[in-house]
């Protein structure tokens, strides 16, 4: 029976095949073409194009995908760039053109702005002032320049919704009296249209700065927000920098909520740290801490001054009451009076009787070290130099006389009677010019010896001639008191004699004039 | 619920009462004479509208003519405004119906609220129920007001706010 199951075998295989063509021939045609689609790249590719696109769009927010796109976009670029760099500079230019005419209009204008600041602080009364400031304190001008202008302070800062002027964050410095902000944010937004349409600006154009008094508001238009600043004082053009920078980190980050923002302001609260970033400020706490120096300096200089001046003129009221007083005194004629670096130089002449101006001078309170006398000498014609004058001639003229006497006699002669007359009458001349300039003296009467004879001898005979001549002086009308009779001895010089015989000179008696100068 | 902020526009024609109608119920900074300088006076108003906080920015744009055309930048961002008209005055109604299609011109179909000022004024009064019916059945919410004695201000307020929340939603 083998052939019987092969018979049956082969019958029943032909059946099974028939049965299983009719029951799943459908699906192993599906089958087989499935396998060829996927054997066959064309289809394929053919395929994942038509779901490619929807497949990507469907998948945009996904972070794998872009991550996944990220290097071939760039890598694509980068090889586009390479061949042809027109193609994306064609595309690009619409953004860039405008982007870069705003960049460069934006640079010109601060630059006029730092020009025109330049100018100004070159020519003007402040500018002067600063200058005058910096040669003062020695700093460069550039510093005085920093200090001076830079006291600003960012009061409050408002970051607004730009299509609706609704406030999306408000910040302000301490101690800011802030008026409703979200009145101020539309308000703002307000007249920016309204500066725009008033004065046919282009619709990019935008108010970027209002001034009022010493406040002014900076403002920076980012495409769906507005930074706006309130500042008081004069803020440095850099502010304008921090403000963009900013808003476009703002702008950046917050894009999202930024463009679905439809009042509700929460989202933002973040940003707060970026706005308060931007309440900038430079008090003037360092002019305010120098103040009492400042003061303190001229009062101190002041008060020097006062003290100098003082001095000064105190030195030269004794100055001219020195020189006054010299110039009244009789026997001084001064030439000059000068001062040279300090020191005081009187040049002049004076009578050798006047006195010789340094007694005047400690009497004046000036250091006699300060002053310098230069006397040339002269006879001054004055009364009172006259009178004592001739009273010094006289005087030595009395001291000259001699009465002689012959040897070992101490009588007076009748003619020497009448010379002791004159003598008299000569001392009595003397007395009277001697009280006439302010003098008090009296006349020693000296009785001499020749040398022969013992010492007692003549001690004795000197004695009694000087007696003889004085009571000769008094009853002759010469007060006695005034008066004094004494032997000079031998030892002792006579008066001046003229005769060829020193002894006889010797024997005489002579006069001399005690007191007085 | 964080409170929301919202621009709202008002218009109407010239001596309809806008700046009477807000002047009583609103926090306002401004000078009146801003809006003839600036062209519009910004006013505030908070108002609770279904346990949500809204505080309304007024732009109570200068009073319309023929000379003096609204400003379109004045309505961009706009969630909503109030057309106000004066109801001794039959005309002001026909400056709503254009304004409102100005308006929503600009804006895009946002809420809005016709005010019927005036409402004090019995005699007088021109504008009758046949000219506001067909704007009822449009689905307009109207609202009689009275900036003298105060009726229908809040509530003109807070319909323009429900209005808008319901939009929202």
């Amino acid at each position: 029976m083998p052939d019987e199951p092969q018979g049956n075998g082969h019958g029943s295989a032909n059946a099974f095949a028939e049965l299983r063509s009719l029951l799943v021939g459908p699906e192993r045609e599906q089958l087989a073409d499935i396998r060829r689609r996927l054997d066959d790249p064309a289809r394929i590719l053919q395929d994942l194009g038509r779901v490619l696109p929807e497949a990507i769009r469907l998948r945009s927010k996904d972070r794998k995908l872009r991550l996944a796109l990220h290097p071939i976009v760039e890598e694509s670029i980068r090889v586009s760039v390479q061949r042809d760099p027109r193609m994306l500079a064609d595309a690009l230019h619409p953004v860039i053109g405008s982007a870069v005419r705003k960049a460069v209009a934006s640079a010109l204008q601060n630059m006029m702005l730092t020009l025109n600041q330049l100018v100004e602080q070159s020519v003007s009364l402040r500018g002067l002032r600063w200058r005058l400031e910096a040669w003062r304190t020695g700093k460069s001008f550039g510093e005085i320049l920093l200090l001076r202008s830079l006291l600003y302070r960012v009061e409050q800062v408002f970051l607004i919704h730009r299509k609706t002027g609704l406030l999306l964050l408000h910040r302000e410095a301490s101690a800011v009296v802030v008026k409703d902000a979200d009145l101020v944010s539309a308000m703002l937004t307000a007249i920016q249209d309204f500066v725009r349409d008033s004065f046919g600006a282009p619709e990019n154009a935008q108010l970027e700065t209002a001034q009022v008094g010493e406040f002014s508001v900076w403002i920076q238009h980012g495409s769906q927000a507005i930074l706006a600043a309130v500042v008081r004082g004069a803020a440095p053009r850099e502010l304008q920098q921090v403000l963009q920078d900013t808003l476009w980190r703002i702008s950046l980050d917050r894009a999202a909520d930024l463009e679905r923002f439809e009042g509700d302001a929460s989202p933002f609260k973040t940003c707060a740290p970026d706005l308060d970033a931007c309440l900038l400020g430079k008090a003037p706490a360092a002019a305010k801490r120098n103040s009492p120096l400042l003061w303190l300096a001229p009062a101190v200089i002041l008060i020097a001054l006062g003290v100098w001046l003082f001095f000064s003129i105190r030195a030269h009221r004794r100055w001219e009451a020195y020189v006054g007083s010299l110039r009244q005194q009789p026997g001084i004629v001064v030439i000059a009076a000068e001062k040279h670096g300090g020191r005081y130089q009187i040049t002049g002449l004076r009578d050798p009787l006047a006195p010789d101006g340094r007694a005047l001078l400690a009497a004046s309170g000036i250091a006699p070290d300060q002053v310098s006398l230069h006397w040339e000498p002269y006879f001054s014609g004055q009364p009172q130099f006259a009178a004592v004058r001739e009273f010094e001639t006289r005087r030595a003229a009395l001291e000259r006389l001699a009465l002689y006497f012959a040897f070992d006699q101490s009588r007076i002669t009748p003619e020497q009677l009448t010379v002791v007359g004159g003598v008299a009458a000569d001392i009595r001349d003397l007395f009277r010019r001697a009280a006439a300039v302010q003098q008090s003296i009296r006349i020693e009467v000296l009785g001499h010896t020749d040398d022969s004879g013992t010492e007692q001898h003549n001690a004795v005979l000197a004695q009694t001639r000087a007696d003889r001549v004085a009571a000769a002086l008094a009853a002759a009308g010469v007060p006695a008191a005034r008066l004094s009779a004494r032997g000079g001895g031998t030892g002792e010089a006579p008066g001046p004699g003229t005769t060829e015989d020193p002894g006889a000179v010797r024997r005489s008696v002579t006069f001399r004039v005690v007191g007085g100068s | 619920m964080p409170p929301l902020q919202k621009k709202i526009c008002m218009a109407g024609s010239f001596a309809v009462g806008k700046t009477s109608l807000v002047r009583r119920f609103v926090e306002s900074i401004f000078d009146e004479r801003y809006q003839t300088t600036v062209g519009v006076k910004i006013d505030k108003k908070v108002v609770q509208a279904d346990g949500q906080e809204l505080t309304l920015l007024l732009w109570d744009l200068a009073g319309e003519d023929d000379l003096a055309q609204v400003r379109p930048a004045h309505l961009r961002g706009a969630a909503g405004f109030i057309l106000v008209v004066d109801g001794c005055r039959s005309h002001t109604l026909e400056t709503a119906l254009s304004l409102e299609r100005r308006i929503t011109h600009e804006t895009g179909p946002v809420p809005f609220v016709l005010a019927l000022n005036k409402a004090d004024l019995a005699s007088g009064w021109e504008i009758s129920e046949a000219a506001i019916d067909p704007l009822l059945r449009r689905g307009w919410t109207c609202v009689r007001t009275s900036a003298r004695d105060g009726r229908g201000v809040e509530d003109l307020f807070l319909s323009l706010a429900r209005k808008m929340l319901e939009a929202k939603e």
